[in-house]
């Protein structure tokens, strides 16, 4: 028995790697779904996207790339589904380099899933680019961008993504900066949303919802303790959260079946690798009081 | 003479900074933007010791055939490919190169980075072992964590918001202060010239 | 005759009238009449600026959509400037929709002085304010939000400077033991008896991150133990200038203790810019040349576990060190030793044990000092006030 805990001690990684790996695939294949608890940082996300109003857009940073994008993409899908399907405006943009062409493909596939549904559903509001969601694609240099927004958006933007005057966007008509804005999602994988409480929260008093990949996420609690940052969406599970309250049951609700198994896979290996630990310092002390 | 300079324009630069920050005068601010304008330049100018640095290491292991040297002469003939498509071919949407970008360098990046999801699984097995009490605290938090950030279970799910709110906030909070403020210490030992390891030696 | 002119004309008049009369029926006289100015409009320097904004606000006209009781027929608002000392007419600034009552006038020339109107128009006709008083576009010196951060920033380069002073006048300074710090020289060892290469990560910031300087002041060590001990030294940068800089630290190294002959410059090369690409490439050194130690010391995102899980799979001691405190935990997890925090900048002191530089972090333990008894102060302060601001400012 103790060779069998000896061996499990010293176990070659990948089998490790197996299972997590088999875990996955079989849990994003498998048809299935999985409800989870709601937390107080996400509740304070959803409330503060459901608090803004149709004639104040919601400015969606997706300050992401392809790298943190599955843990990030049903975030930022969840918060545009909320918006528009509160008939808020969106003004979507990226402050990193890999994010403008990720934001504005789920830009438009979100407008156009939603418009398809209004469809099925016989409704004729239909989703619109320039009326109701505006792309302004990357621009470069964090903190001045944030800065310039403050003042002007038009300083930082001129033209959108598609090479339009802000000005010929209808929906920009009245939209100058921070004041003419309801609040400010950012979503990243990297510490952009820390410049956006810094020099726009901060100093405009523009509340900032932020989305972020698992792994930092404990590094963001004590903003949202402090209120500098209006919610967090932590890593897939806080997505799913999300896309629970919105009653959308997207990517992340499914993928957290993966992750449910993978997490009990790891904890399954801790508890038998304790309990081999305990074992077998159990037999060695054993052994030297024999002696 | 050969570390007085530097150190004297460590010295200015960096008081120049510092002040620059409280100091609203139109003047100061100029020159602050022309000092990181240059900043920005210098910046620039070194990614060329890159690129040198990096065809040199990779071509000197080519040239001598030294074992995997397949591989390091791959890493010149991305580079070399990568470069000369950006540079004719434009850095546009519809272009080789952000195709190459987004369909290459992209999905291996992508993969890198999933491999963090295995290694995260192999070094917990490792590491969560209650060799001392500090290590049983860990590995409690750990499996509490982890079974309350997917199990639809509420005390379970507030007990790991109560460990990421209050232990792991104050622990941030303590390290993010000493930061700060060695943050400030190692810039005015610096500034002063006090700390030079950076010169090389003493 | 003479009245037969007289008669026709009026005639024509009446038989013209209802044309007329048609016209004016569908006229809204609503809109074609003046809109009401708008009042209260108040210009005022926009503070901690360059001088080169005024800010003006004002209180919608009557007649404003948004106001909802009057007319409703403003269209927009717009605003004209002059300076006050130059300019002898007014000029058309810009324009905003109604509704607003807000402008923000950002092409001023520093500490001149102007005067503001503010017009309601329907479209046809403008209805003006009256002026406002001259504002000045102040410069302002200091910035007036960053006092407390000036004042700090002096009282803790005061502490500093005075622990300074004292270590140079020969003071003992304790310093309490750092094992990730005492492990370095272990490490060594264990790489010289196997004769094997030790290997240096300086993590992903460039030169103006205080965990670089930090790490190229710790490399400096390390190659000084590393040029006597005779171990070779494979440094794979990630920022061109930091190669720059490691390779200069190096060299100097390996000439202080007089073993110029051993720097190898080629042992220290740049890889890529890309965090994974880099991960990946380091990944590969470390497998194939299987050095006896991994450092890890400096700035690090995601790529830090995918660097040590790796280092520790080859078996050699790892030893970590940053200030990223979401990758503390993975270098706990995975390395034999971990440098938290401000650990890492207290690393050069620790090593070198200089003087100066341990004065250095007597300082920073009197700020914390003060910071610390600021935070119970502020805790026993709210028990009483709603805000500790409150208590501060008196109000």
């Amino acid at each position: 028995m103790s060779s069998f805990f000896e061996k499990f001690l010293k176990i070659d990684r990948r089998w490790i790697f197996l299972a997590v790996g088999l875990a996955v695939v079989i849990a994003l294949v498998a048809p299935c779904q999985m409800s989870t608890t709601i937390t107080p940082p996400v509740q304070i996300f959803h409330d503060v996207v459901a608090a803004a109003t149709p004639d104040k857009p919601l400015i969606v940073s997706m300050d992401v790339g392809p790298s943190t994008l599955p843990e990030l993409e049903p975030m930022i899908k969840a918060t545009l589904r909320h918006a528009f399907g509160n008939n808020v405006k969106v003004i979507g943009l990226s402050l990193l380099i890999t994010g403008p062409s990720i934001g504005e493909r789920l830009l438009v596939d979100t407008a156009a899933e939603m418009n398809a549904e209004f469809e099925a559903a016989g409704e004729e509001r239909r989703i619109i680019q320039g009326e109701e969601w505006v792309f302004l694609g990357y621009k470069l240099g964090l903190t001045p961008v944030i800065i310039d927004m403050g003042e002007e958006i038009r300083n930082a933007f001129r033209v959108d993504y598609y090479g339009t005057y802000l000005d010929d966007l209808p929906m920009m008509q009245n939209v100058h900066n921070y004041d003419d804005m309801s609040s400010i999602v950012t979503i990243s994988g990297t510490a952009i949303p820390e410049s956006w409480v810094a020099f726009a929260g901060a100093p405009y008093d523009i509340p900032v919802s932020v989305g972020v990949t698992a792994v930092s996420a404990s590094n963001y609690y004590t903003y949202v303790q402090t209120g500098q940052m209006a919610g967090l969406l932590g890593g897939l599970k806080g997505a799913a959260e999300y896309e629970r309250l919105i009653n959308y049951p997207g990517m992340a609700s499914k993928g957290m079946v993966a992750q449910f198994w993978v997490h009990i896979i790891i904890v399954f290996f801790i508890v038998l690798g304790n309990t081999a630990f305990f074992i077998i310092r159990a037999q060695k002390k054993r052994q030297t009081d024999k002696k | 003479m050969r570390r007085q300079i530097p150190l004297a324009i460590a010295l200015v630069a960096g008081l120049f900074g510092a002040l620059s920050y409280f100091i609203q005068d139109p003047t100061v601010q100029d020159i602050r933007e022309q000092l990181l304008a240059w900043l920005r330049l210098i910046g620039a100018f070194a990614i060329g010791i890159g690129i040198v640095s990096f065809l040199r290491n990779h071509g000197k292991k080519v040239t001598r055939q030294v074992s995997g040297w397949a591989f390091n002469a791959v890493a010149i003939a991305s580079f070399l490919a990568m470069s000369t498509i950006g540079l004719f071919g434009g850095i546009s949407d519809s272009s080789l190169f952000r195709k190459m970008f987004d369909f290459a360098q992209v999905p291996m990046e992508a993969t890198m980075f999933s491999l963090l999801a295995f290694f995260i699984a192999s070094a917990a097995f490792r590491a969560f072992r209650a060799r001392t009490k500090e290590a049983t605290l860990l590995l409690l938090a750990a499996v509490v964590v982890m079974l309350g950030r997917v199990a639809n279970i509420d005390w379970l799910s507030q007990a790991t918001e109560w460990i990421l709110a209050v232990p792991n906030t104050a622990a941030a909070r303590g390290i993010t202060i000493g930061v700060g403020l060695g943050i400030v210490a190692t810039a005015l030992k610096i500034v002063l010239g006090i700390e030079r390891s950076y010169l090389g030696g003493e | 005759m003479n009245k037969l002119l007289p008669a026709i004309v009026v005639g024509l008049l009446f038989l013209a009238l209802p044309v007329a009369a048609d016209g004016i029926e569908y006229l809204d006289p609503l809109v074609e009449l003046p809109p009401a100015s708008p009042v209260l409009v108040i210009a005022e320097d926009v503070p901690d600026d360059v001088g080169e904004q005024i800010n003006l606000s004002w209180s919608l006209s009557f007649d404003d959509p948004a106001v909802g009781g009057g007319r409703g027929n403003v269209i927009s608002y717009t605003i004209m400037r002059k300076e006050a000392d130059t300019d002898n007419e007014f000029k058309v600034l810009g324009a905003v929709e109604a509704g607003n009552g807000q402008y923000l006038d950002t092409t001023c020339e520093p500490d001149s002085s102007y005067i503001y109107l503010v017009g309601a128009s329907n479209g046809n006709t403008v209805a003006f304010s009256n002026p406002t008083e001259t504002t000045i576009a102040s410069t302002h010196f200091m910035h007036s939000q960053r006092w407390n951060i000036l004042i700090g920033t002096l009282i803790l380069s005061g502490l500093l400077l005075y622990f300074i002073y004292t270590a140079r006048k020969g003071k003992e300074l304790f310093i309490r033991r750092i094992a990730g710090l005492d492990a370095v020289e272990e490490a060594l060892g264990r790489a010289t008896e196997m004769g094997k290469p030790i290997r240096y990560v300086s993590g992903l910031g460039g030169m103006s991150d205080v965990a670089t300087i930090a790490s190229v002041n710790i490399l400096g060590q390390v190659a000084r133990k590393a040029a006597i001990y005779e171990i070779r030294l494979i440094v794979p940068c990630f920022d061109p200038i930091v190669l720059a800089v490691e390779r200069e630290v190096i060299k100097e190294s390996y000439l202080d203790v007089g073993r110029p002959d051993a720097y190898d410059p080629n042992d220290v090369f740049f890889v890529t810019q890309s965090q994974f690409a880099y991960a990946a490439a380091v990944n590969g050194i470390m497998l194939r040349d299987r050095p006896a130690t991994n450092f890890y010391m400096g700035m690090f995102y995601a790529e830090s576990l995918i660097l040590a899980e790796t280092g520790a799979s080859t078996g050699a001691i790892q030893i970590a060190g940053t200030d990223a405190p979401a990758q503390i935990p993975f270098f706990i997890a995975a390395c034999d030793y971990c440098i938290m925090g401000e650990e890492l900048y207290a690393a050069s002191a620790y090593m070198s044990r200089e003087p100066l530089l341990l004065g250095g972090l007597k300082g920073q333990d009197w700020a914390k000092f003060i910071i610390g008894a600021m935070i119970v102060v502020g805790v026993i302060v709210s028990f009483f006030t709603t805000s500790f601001a409150e208590f501060l400012t008196g109000s």
